[in-house]
């Protein structure tokens, strides 16, 4: 961290763009104060930094710790959120954490891969479970191929296929601009009428792994 | 209870001599002190500023042979000295704690 620039979410995409672009382990820290009200866990954001190495990374977390150890009664942290995007290797991953000071040495993986639709939209949210069913990136046709049994289950009646599909494939690319989480990469293509196909996946299906900890 | 992946931290660390150890520590302590008085002031952004100062003597600590002599230790906490220098703060509290 050179700068004091918290980690938002409108960010967040283009810290994705960034680490696949170049190829790079990154990520951040988030740290939270107890929160203002009941209901908002997260609604005392306190100072956010980046780190860009393994090492980086183990350093901050290091520091806060031991601020907390020294300092036991008064700290004022409650928890910390800690983001890993790694785009080694030409694939991207994303990592989410929570670190508590009563952890230690330990972190708790979130699990992004069960994560819901918070708008509750009809659509999306079957788009958003097809997603999370999956193991790799894939076109975004299949998306659309893999959500309709969804659709025609929970939204079937009276409606044709092809507007569920013309309507799931709406939902799908919102989701793709708005969700900084789904990723999408496009290739060319000489059988594709438009010259290109996207292949779109739900970053939070690769969190199981921490390989990027080593 | 979730599940808890466990962190190595000591693997991180950089191997210091007992001597550069004790430099590092007595450089530090006012970093820290201020660090804490900010925080307690609220003012957690600066407190980064002032933790990745001390960061970036165990970052150029990794990069020397291990472990780090005292003259390195010397060497290093002079080049952050005259490099890392803490932008000024035009916060009248912070100011006056830390």
């Amino acid at each position: 961290m050179s700068k004091g620039v918290p980690i938002e979410e409108y960010r967040f995409k283009s810290l994705l763009d960034h680490a696949s672009k170049f190829g790079a382990l990154m990520g951040g820290i988030q740290w939270y104060g107890p929160a203002l009200s009941d209901t908002l866990p997260q609604s005392n954001l306190l100072h956010g930094q980046f780190w860009h190495s393994t090492a980086d990374f183990h350093d901050s977390l290091q520091e806060m710790r031991d601020y907390c150890r020294k300092h036991p009664d008064n700290h004022g942290l409650d928890h910390a959120h800690v983001y890993a995007l790694d785009g080694r290797g030409g694939a991207m991953k994303f990592h989410a954490y929570l670190w508590t000071p009563i952890m230690g040495e330990a972190m708790q993986p979130l699990d992004y891969g069960r994560a819901v639709d918070p708008h509750n939209r009809a659509y999306s949210s079957c788009i958003l479970e097809t997603l999370l069913a999956q193991k790799k990136a894939v076109k975004t046709s299949t998306v659309v191929k893999r959500a309709l049994p969804l659709a025609l289950q929970r939204l079937g009646a009276g409606v044709s296929e092809e507007t569920h599909n013309v309507l799931l494939h709406k939902a799908l690319t919102v989701m793709m601009n708005t969700e900084s989480l789904i990723y999408t990469r496009r290739f060319d293509s000489d059988h594709s009428p438009s010259g290109q196909f996207t292949m779109v996946e739900h970053l939070g299906i690769y969190d199981k792994e921490p390989t990027w900890l080593l | 209870m979730a599940t808890l992946i466990p962190l190595d931290l000591a693997a991180f660390e950089p191997k210091l001599t007992h001597e550069a150890q004790e430099r590092f520590d007595r450089w530090r302590a006012i970093y820290d002190d201020m660090a804490q008085h900010c925080r307690q002031a609220g003012d957690w952004s600066w407190a980064g500023e002032l933790v990745y100062k001390v960061a970036s003597v165990r970052r150029m600590c990794r990069k020397m042979p291990q472990p780090v002599s005292l003259e390195h230790m010397d060497m290093i906490i002079e080049l952050v000295n005259e490099h890392h220098r803490l932008p000024v703060k035009h916060n009248p509290v912070v100011t006056l704690t830390a």
